[in-house]
């Protein structure tokens, strides 16, 4: 995994759950992971998975009736002390200190970059109050720093573009000046919620290219939540595929997409449409996601699971297995393996 | 050769627009002078980008919207062709039954207030085709196929997951017997697990009834596995079209190429290398002169200003509309097929 100096976020055994009309769900089941500086960081899962939660859940935006019951979100920054990492879960949503990691040391970019602008302000005015926010620079040297920003996020005119307003520009260009807010705190963790799912493949494209560049240029990290596989395949360095709250399994790219371990991946991976398989019927996974009203116990996936064991799978939690320093799977089935390492 | 279920000729919807009080009225081409055949039993795919006009191809065919000029000309079979440009809403009716629609949301434009049950039947109570006993026969049998429970049929949609929402939607779309159905980003709203669900159900429906079907998708990987033949669009018009093989390994127009080259691979060995479009899609009300891709084309020449291109055959069944679709070297996205057939074994 990596010097632990290197560790950006520390993310253990998380636990959110939702109330809803007296009932308790839980959306994310004690999860842990690690956001390493520089890297892109994939979260796959289909809807309930719990991935845009865990990502609502380190900028602490989670809906009201959300609450985080227990777990640590740590950001190991310089800042305000050298050394002291940042317990984010210790902190109130709407605190002062909350209200600078969010646009700052941590941004967020979303699928739907409309919701994310202010109608009666222009993009221009939107930067600026995002600089001026946390860096320390005069009006004039933040509308210049803004519109260099919208630049380097590949907005074309951007002398002119700055005095525009969100809706003048099309769904591509808004994307572009929403990273470009993003990026106006100078942040160490982008988080991205399904940022190209509403556009077209080229522009697709080109937004990926852009964060791969300026993350290179900027050595930020990047928490980069998708249900798209090609996407993830193209931009993460690695992957956790989550399932029902739980990560299932972790790894590299390489190793989830050359040797998947858990059920799930294997099946998710097998379902994904795919040149070499035209012609032929897709592979689908059994059953169906479970409500979560009835989650299963022992292993979430178990309910589905064609390698599933009666009276094991059903009943307890399954053990992690290490396959590498980087990948692991929670899965019975590789219990050698995971004895092997305790 | 199969026969032709339908031929669309110089179809053409533009959509008034105002520009100011008193100004001449202004066009959006939606749809700009496409002629294309879907033949009984195929699966044509129709790709394009926000604005190419696909979805109002699709909607025009199926006269949801009168076209302002052209020709659609339905065979059904054993009986005349009919041109459904020129009729009325009273005229149409009667034909409604045959020809149907498979929307992303199926439930974005029905009552919810309406059961399933009542969802689904809706074509036959519309169309007075069945009555009674006969419908709820119908009904359930269509639920049945399409692997609805239907225990569930009384229950209203906002109950349904994703896929089985979509399943819903194709059980009302088949339940009229139809012969021809344009599916429109049937799969795009849902979760790679479902999507494959639904396509290996939309394949076998299609082998069990003979369906023909238009497949309007923005996805790529999507429309190359179900189609037989794919048409791309581009500000409102179809720039390229062949069986999809071909378009895949030898694209002959410029604009597919870059489409091509801009679809993220679920393979981490296999980089993307998207060809960078300069600009963005222009305004329809003003599309460019020549060659409307020109301003945008990596491979731009003066005569693409001046001069729109038509589309032409460059091998059988292959069509582009490209001045220099012969010349230009495309990349597809995989090796041609008879290319891989030559290599040695």
């Amino acid at each position: 995994m990596g010097a632990e100096s290197d560790v950006l976020l520390k993310v253990e055994d998380l636990r959110v759950t939702f109330g809803i009309e007296k009932t308790v769900i839980t959306a994310v089941d004690g999860i842990s992971f690690d956001v390493r500086r520089g890297q892109i960081l994939g979260v796959v899962g289909e809807s309930g998975s719990g991935k845009s939660v865990t990502g609502q859940s380190i900028l602490r935006i989670l809906p009201k009736s959300a609450t985080i019951q227990h777990g640590s979100i740590r950001l190991f920054v310089d800042d305000p002390k050298p050394g002291d990492p940042i317990e984010i879960t210790r902190l109130a949503p709407n605190s002062r200190q909350m209200e600078r990691l969010r646009g700052g040391r941590i941004a967020m970019i979303f699928q739907e970059p409309m919701a994310s602008f202010s109608p009666v302000h222009t993009i221009g005015n939107q930067i600026i109050e995002a600089i001026l926010l946390h860096r320390r620079m005069s009006k004039a040297q933040a509308r210049q720093a803004a519109i260099s920003l919208l630049e380097r996020v590949g907005i074309a005119n951007p002398g002119r573009r700055v005095d525009q307003y969100a809706f003048e520009l099309s769904g591509g260009m808004r994307q572009r000046a929403m990273i470009a807010i993003a990026l106006a705190g100078q942040p160490d963790l982008l988080i991205a919620d399904e940022p190209t799912t509403a556009l077209d493949v080229t522009i697709q494209a080109q937004i990926l290219t852009l964060l791969k560049t300026i993350q290179a240029e900027t050595g930020m990290a990047i928490i980069f939540i998708t249900h798209d596989l090609g996407v993830i395949a193209q931009l993460a360095d690695e992957i956790v595929v989550m399932y029902l709250g739980k990560i299932v399994e972790r790894g590299t790219k390489y190793e989830i997409f050359d040797h998947p371990k858990h059920p799930y991946t294997v099946n998710l991976l097998d379902a994904v449409v795919r040149h070499e398989n035209r012609g032929q019927r897709l592979a689908t996974i059994p059953g169906k996601i479970p409500s979560p009203y009835e989650r299963p116990a022992g292993c979430a996936f178990h309910t589905r699971c064609t390698r599933k064991i009666n009276g094991v799978c059903d009943q307890a939690l399954p053990p992690t297995a290490h396959f590498s320093a980087t990948h692991t799977a929670d899965c019975v089935l590789y219990v050698d393996e995971a004895n092997a390492d305790a | 050769m199969p026969e032709t279920l339908l031929a669309v000729r110089n179809l053409k919807k533009y959509f008034p627009v105002r520009t100011g009080w008193l100004q001449p009225a202004e066009y959006v081409r939606a749809v700009d002078d496409v002629s294309f055949t879907i033949r009984r039993g195929e699966t044509l795919g129709l790709v394009g980008e926000s604005g190419s006009g696909k979805t109002t191809v699709g909607r025009t065919i199926l006269r949801a919207i009168a076209p302002t000029a052209g020709e659609i000309v339905i065979t059904l079979s054993g009986e005349d062709s009919i041109d459904l440009a020129p009729l009325t809403r009273r005229d149409i009716r009667p034909l409604r039954q045959h020809m149907q629609m498979i929307f992303q949301d199926p439930y974005a434009s029905l009552s919810p207030r309406m059961t399933v049950r009542d969802i689904i039947a809706e074509p036959l109570v519309a169309g007075k085709l069945a009555s009674g006993d006969e419908i709820d026969r119908r009904v359930r049998d269509i639920a049945e196929r399409c692997r609805l429970n239907v225990e569930h049929l009384r229950r209203f949609p906002h109950a349904f997951s994703g896929g089985q929402r979509q399943r819903i939607g194709i059980a009302r779309a088949l339940i009229s017997n139809p012969s021809f159905v344009v599916c429109d980003e049937p799969v795009s709203a849902l979760d790679v697990s479902i999507q494959a669900e639904i396509l290996n159900l939309l394949e076998d429906l299609q082998q069990e009834r003979g369906l023909t079907y238009l497949f309007i998708a923005h996805d790529l990987s999507v429309v190359e596995h179900i189609s037989d033949r794919v048409a791309v669009m581009y500000l409102g018009q179809i720039v390229e079209l062949a069986p999809t093989q071909q378009i895949f390994a030898v694209p002959h127009h410029p604009y597919t190429e870059a489409l091509l080259s801009s679809v993220p691979e679920p393979d981490p060995h296999i980089e993307m290398q998207p060809i960078p479009l300069k600009g963005e899609i222009p305004n329809p009300v003003k599309p460019p002169s020549g060659c409307y891709f020109h301003p945008r084309c990596p491979y731009v020449q003066d005569k693409c200003r001046a001069e729109p291109p038509l589309l032409r055959e460059y091998q059988p069944g292959h069509f582009a509309a490209c001045h220099f679709a012969d010349e230009l070297q495309l990349v597809g996205r995989y090796t041609p097929p008879e290319a891989a057939a030559d290599s040695p074994h």
